[in-house]
């Protein structure tokens, strides 16, 4: 259940985020900065505040949810609305990083693959995407890691219906009142699985020599 | 040949308006102060940006007309661009870089051909390694590698020797002065740095405010500069010889053209080049009087008297070759100092220095 929310999410977060990151990255325009505090404000926002936002904002009574509603979708108490949340937190995680690597990319690189022969799509190609794509991948598995551990917003947003919205850590909490051992063990394998993680994005950022952007 | 005419560039408050042509085998250098957008006239004979007007042509190829709308794209024109902090792919093994504008052949082809390029530069050592390993002078050789590689019709150099410490530039002035006359196709190059320009150049075209304000060899510059804005430019003066060592450890140089001069510099025998600082040269009327082994004497006449507010430019002629003092004004008067008049150059042995050529 995590995984495939998560893996939802996730897919959401990059195909939005990478052009997000690389406007960011490369144009100055106005209101950049408050942008950029948007994207960031999940950051410091405590969960389960963010999920009464999401709430706020998204449920059947909220801001937009009764439009939603009316679409026939629905989100709160249900699967979707658990990657909703997920890509509210998760995403700032990938946005920053992908934002640092198009910002690492030096715009002479591509006039110098063009004064040696590249088309401008092949330039962007043969150089841009290459250099870019460890700090992607970087970001993306950092966005994948707070997904999986995400907890307060899913909670309030979707509730913890076994099932439909029971996520990983809702499910330790729930096992926690009842079955200690059960939410030990399974607490071990979502620990277990984040330092993998965490420990394959080290390796990968020290090999190329790309950092890691932390707060 | 490379052709520019009547190119006019605008970047902000500088305006760039100029004419200039660049034979085959010949390299011109573009002096003037940082900012004067002599970098933007590289861009736009590389494509990467279009003048407002003006033509610029290659051979019999136009690769700019700005009144027809024409602008080739950059990958057709050819241009070995060496940009100023060199742009090397830093994803990609120094080899990979230098086999970047190969094309048509297989993988170990190109990887055969670069690292023949490499050799040439003395780097097929770190052929695997990235460019981030290198040093400054092998991470700018490497971006000469790779501009040579794509078998240019046209080389530009962007400030090729600023981003080098003292002690790497002399060395690689020397060798990337042999590549570049080596190359034999039309080379341009961009300096705020008139020492580099002389080193590496055939011809200097000094630019001010915009404009060519003179154009010829160093030794034209340094003799008869235009304006006071060239004179100001000059740094040392530079005479070619040939040197010999001396038995108290300095150098005897004898100069093409007559003329002996002393350094305390120790140099191998061979071709070399002999600079001094114009304000380190006194100017005296000629006497008879012998060198010594502690000063220079080269007899010399005037070719030019140029003011720079408190101090003046003396350009000389001396045995064909160039030299400038720099004197007071006062000295100007005493001497009787104008072009035609005979003087001796006078300067100590260990103001001057010798540079194998």
């Amino acid at each position: 259940m995590s995984l495939v929310c998560s893996v939802a999410a996730l897919a959401v977060i990059v195909v939005v985020g990478t052009p997000v990151a690389y406007f960011l990255a490369t144009r100055r325009f106005r209101g950049r900065n408050v942008a950029i505090t948007l994207i960031e404000l999940p950051l410091v926002l405590p969960p389960a505040v963010a999920g009464l936002g999401l709430l706020v904002a998204l449920g059947p009574n909220g801001l937009i949810g009764g439009w939603i509603e009316d679409a026939g979708i629905q989100l709160v108490f249900e699967t979707a609305g658990v990657i909703v949340a997920l890509i509210f937190v998760a995403s700032p995680f990938y946005v920053r990083q992908a934002q640092a690597a198009f910002e690492a990319l030096e715009p002479t690189w591509l006039e110098a693959a063009r004064t040696l022969g590249d088309s401008e799509p092949r330039a962007f190609a043969r150089v841009a995407i290459p250099a870019v794509i460890p700090g992607l991948v970087t970001g993306g598995a950092l966005a994948w890691g707070r997904a999986l551990g995400e907890f307060g917003a899913t909670l309030v947003f979707a509730g913890s219906f076994q099932g439909i919205t029971q996520t990983a850590p809702l499910a330790i909490v729930e096992l926690y009142g009842t079955d200690l051992t059960g939410a030990l063990a399974l607490s071990a394998v979502l620990v277990g699985f984040s330092a993998a993680l965490l420990a394959a994005v080290k390796l990968v950022s020290v090999g190329r020599g790309f950092g890691l952007v932390v707060d | 040949m490379l052709s520019i005419e009547d190119v006019g560039l605008r970047l902000g408050r500088f305006e760039l308006d100029l004419s200039l042509d660049v034979e085959s085998d010949r390299c011109l250098a573009l002096v003037g102060p940082s900012g004067a957008g002599k970098t933007s006239l590289l861009r736009s004979v590389a494509g990467l940006t279009t003048p407002e007007r003006g033509r610029i042509s290659c051979g019999r190829e136009t690769w700019t007309d700005a009144a027809a709308g024409l602008s080739v794209a950059p990958e057709r024109r050819r241009c070995g661009y060496v940009f100023q902090d060199y742009a090397l792919f830093g994803h990609l093994p120094v080899w990979r870089n230098v086999a970047y504008p190969l094309r048509g052949a297989g993988r170990d082809e190109r990887r055969r051909l670069a690292l023949g390029l490499l050799a040439r530069f003395g780097l097929e050592a770190h052929a695997d390694e990235r460019p981030r390993t290198l040093s400054g002078g092998e991470r700018q050789r490497v971006a000469l590698a790779r501009a040579l590689a794509l078998e240019p019709s046209v080389l530009l150099l962007d400030e090729p020797l600023a981003a080098l410490d003292a002690r790497t530039r002399a060395h690689a002035s020397r060798e990337l002065a042999r590549t570049i006359r080596d190359a034999g196709v039309p080379a341009l190059l961009v300096t705020h740095d008139f020492e580099e320009a002389a080193a590496l150049a055939d011809e200097i075209a000094v630019v001010e405010s915009g404009r060519i304000v003179q154009r010829g060899t160093p030794g034209e510059l340094a003799s008869r500069p235009a304006a006071a804005f060239v004179a100001d430019l000059i740094g040392s003066v530079v005479l070619t010889g040939t040197a010999a060592a001396r038995a108290d450890g300095g150098t005897e140089v004898v100069l093409a053209g007559g003329g002996t001069v002393i350094s305390t510099d120790q140099a191998l025998a061979g071709p070399v080049a002999v600079s001094v600082h114009p304000w380190e040269i006194t100017l005296e009327p000629p006497l008879a009087e012998a060198p010594s082994s502690a000063r220079n004497r080269i007899a010399a006449r005037v070719a030019s008297v140029t003011e720079l507010g408190s101090r003046a430019r003396v350009g000389l002629d001396a045995a064909g070759q160039a030299l400038a003092a720099e004197v007071t004004p006062a000295a100007i008067a005493e001497l009787g100092l104008a072009p035609g008049r005979e003087v001796v150059a006078v300067w100590k042995a260990s103001a001057t220095r010798v540079v194998e050529r």
